[in-house]
């Protein structure tokens, strides 16, 4: 196995991984990363989970804002979505094994 | 009948579409024109690399195709010309799109196809002349950049701020769609099997995503779709660009399939809205901003070319059509469906998603002052749905929210893919523009057209419009007003190259020859028109600092405009001069 294969599998397991706990959270929280709430200009608080994004948005009531923060477990989402996205290349490389999907022209 | 009905304007469109694709498209454009033919090899074989030309199934390329091209332009333009009422919206869709739209897209694809899969801005070199072909494709590349640019932005802002979900639902359709590349092209699993197996986890994707939102900020998003973009316009267009596409489109056909199903359901539902209402709108339908927006400054005729694009007719789908679709075409026989088929059917989305939804819920839109072009087509499109599929017995409320949902879901799947499709545009017309080192300095023409240099360029600088303000408005804003004609004249342009590629490359003459210079025509006036009248009615009445960006990109249209048309004029003249003699010579 080649270095740039092995490499491509290594990103790709951890990849996959990572969005598997990500998800994972995700679902038990109710939401991936944390976001403050503002009643009109008056910060309420951070939430990082669901219930307490409810609790501050029905706190705020009309005037409520959301506003998205940056945290480690959320950028890591994007990280591990490139590392997906690179990975399988470096693992399978660039042509593909089969192009049995076409008819080659001609056979009409 | 006291009421006119809906029928009027779903039977006839139907109507229209069928007869033109099989009449028109199929019997004059392949048949007449082209001349079509199953046995020649087309550049995905001949240049087959694994990479950018890579054969593709008929259904997966329609996918494709279909999925880049329709962006918001068929929902936004006829939403935004239904301040016209609906009869002249509606003559322009279907006129526009049969006679101009599908012809214009389909021999971009097919003059591509016969010229090893270049570019429509290289192919105007063989018939325009080389200067003809630089200053087109750096106009277009300097148009993409400003598509990077603003779905940069526009994907970042629905990512943090508008719908957290659908960052998610981005986040796990990815993934979906390598696997069913590997499945295709890597496992031999065959399409149905695949297919099956990644609409499956769409579905649980977009259930998961529906409750779990993913929080970052504008910014974050925007430096994490350039990354994004930088990458999948570099890779293999059959590991992410082809799947993800053909994915895509199931959305889409499922969305086109429910709004005809929809309207045959309501056939006997009265029109609400005035046939015509105004023949001049105000000034922001055509990007006027400011103290002016509101005045009443936008004549049907010629501004509905700028307010209504992808409906009918869109200068991008020629960028498609000769960039990715037709490095792609396995066949030139399946050109028909991807490229005229792919534009009626943009047409159909148009019709009975956009125009006879909104006549049906006009009153309850003039009530509650609905004038966003979005909020109209969603009031209209969930109204007349839930109408339509309470006649089956489906609760009203239920359906409502499940178009909503749906036309939610649709808008912001497709933002994604036409970044990366940009990109990878971008990277073609950047490569295309070097061509000339190639022969002068190889090294440095493989460094500069390397496609992840080509890739990284195109992106950066679109994400620095996307990032950097001037005055607090994003810089990409500024220029934003004019894009609208910069679009419609790379429509003109391109089909004016396909017109004299069909009379002096192909040698069609005569009225088959008209089908294609009478439109080409047409449309240079009216986007010439549309041009001058912006020029002089409200470039003058914007905000300074609209003025400065927009205004420089309009004049420098208007001026390219002219170029390329005496271009047009002098080779079409000089084509028939050299048959005049020939003739001549021939007699004596």
């Amino acid at each position: 196995m080649g270095a740039r294969k092995a490499l491509g599998i290594l990103v790709t397991l951890a990849s996959l991984l990572y969005l598997a706990y990500a998800f994972y959270y995700g679902a038990a929280h109710g939401m991936i990363g944390c976001a403050k709430v503002y009643a009109g200009k008056r910060l309420l608080g951070t939430a990082c989970d669901a219930q307490t994004l409810a609790r501050l948005k029905a706190e705020a009531g009309k005037e409520a804002k959301v506003a998205p923060v940056d945290t480690p477990l959320a950028a890591g989402v994007v990280l591990a979505w490139m590392g997906l996205l690179v990975g399988p290349w470096l693992a399978f490389g660039e042509k593909p094994a089969t192009v049995r999907l076409v008819k080659p022209a001609g056979r009409r | 009948m006291s009421y006119i009905p809906i029928a009027v304007i779903i039977l006839p469109t139907l109507a229209a579409y069928l007869i033109a694709y099989y009449f028109y498209g199929r019997g004059v454009m392949q048949n007449r024109i082209v001349k079509a033919d199953a046995s020649r090899k087309t550049p995905a074989w001949t240049k087959y690399d694994g990479v950018d030309y890579v054969p593709a199934n008929k259904w997966v390329l329609f996918g494709h195709h279909f999925a880049s091209i329709a962006g918001a332009g068929p929902i936004v333009g006829p939403a935004i010309a239904a301040v016209y009422g609906w009869f002249l919206p509606l003559l322009w869709v279907i006129f526009g799109n049969v006679f101009i739209g599908a012809v214009h897209d389909y021999l971009a694809l097919m003059a591509s196809v016969r010229h090893g899969g270049i570019s429509i801005m290289s192919v105007a070199e063989g018939v325009m002349g080389r200067r003809a072909r630089y200053a087109f494709l750096v106009y277009v590349w300097g148009a993409l950049l400003l598509v990077l640019a603003a779905f940069l932005s526009v994907a970042a802002i629905v990512y943090a701020a508008v719908n957290p979900n659908s960052a998610t639902k981005a986040i796990i359709y990815m993934p979906i769609a390598l696997l069913l590349g590997y499945m295709m092209y890597r496992a031999g699993v065959g399409v149905r099997k695949a297919t099956l197996v990644a609409v499956l986890l769409a579905v649980g994707g977009f259930i998961y995503s529906y409750f779990v939102p993913l929080y970052l900020t504008y910014k974050t998003w925007v430096y994490a779709l350039m990354l994004y973009s930088f990458i999948a316009a570099a890779l293999p267009v059959w590991y992410l660009l082809q799947p993800r596409d053909y994915l895509n489109a199931y959305l889409l056909w499922a969305f086109v399939a429910a709004s005809v199903v929809a309207g045959l359901l309501a056939l006997d539902f009265p029109i609400k809205q005035p046939a015509i209402i105004t023949l001049v709108a105000p000034a922001a339908t055509i990007g006027g901003v400011g103290a002016i927006a509101k005045a009443k400054l936008a004549p049907f005729w010629p501004s509905i070319v700028l307010i209504i694009a992808c409906g009918s007719l869109s200068g991008f789908h020629s960028i498609v059509a000769s960039g990715t679709t037709s490095k792609q075409l396995a066949n030139e026989l399946d050109a028909l469906l991807v490229g005229y088929g792919g534009m009626l059917t943009e047409g159909a989305v148009s019709t009975f998603a956009v125009i006879a939804p909104i006549a049906y819920a006009w009153p309850f839109i003039v009530e509650h002052h609905i004038n966003k072009a979005l909020g109209r087509f969603v009031v209209g499109y969930g109204i007349l749905f839930g109408d339509a599929f309470a006649r089956l017995g489906l609760p009203q409320a239920v359906i409502m929210k499940g178009a909503e949902l749906f036309a939610a879901i649709a808008l912001t799947t497709f933002v994604l893919t036409t970044l990366d499709t940009a990109n990878r545009l971008a990277r073609f017309a950047w490569t295309e523009m070097f061509d000339f080192l190639a022969e002068r300095n190889r090294g440095l023409y493989r460094v500069v057209t390397n496609r992840w240099v080509a890739s990284a360029i195109s992106i950066i600088l679109g994400g620095v419009m996307a990032v950097q303000t001037i005055g607090g408005i994003p810089a990409w804003r500024i220029v934003w007003p004019a894009f609208a004609g910069t679009n419609q004249l790379l429509a003109a342009l391109a089909l004016m190259t396909s017109a004299l590629w069909v009379y002096i490359v192909l040698g069609v003459r005569g009225k088959t020859a008209a089908t294609v210079l009478a439109p080409a025509v047409f449309l240079w006036v009216t986007v010439t028109a549309a041009l001058a009248w912006w020029l002089v009615f409200i470039l003058p009445h914007i905000p300074l600092i609209y003025q400065v960006g927009a205004g420089s990109v309009a004049v420098i249209s208007f001026a390219l405009d002219l170029f390329l048309f005496y271009a047009f004029t002098r080779s079409l003249l000089r084509a028939r001069r050299v048959e005049a003699k020939a003739r001549v010579e021939a007699r004596a």
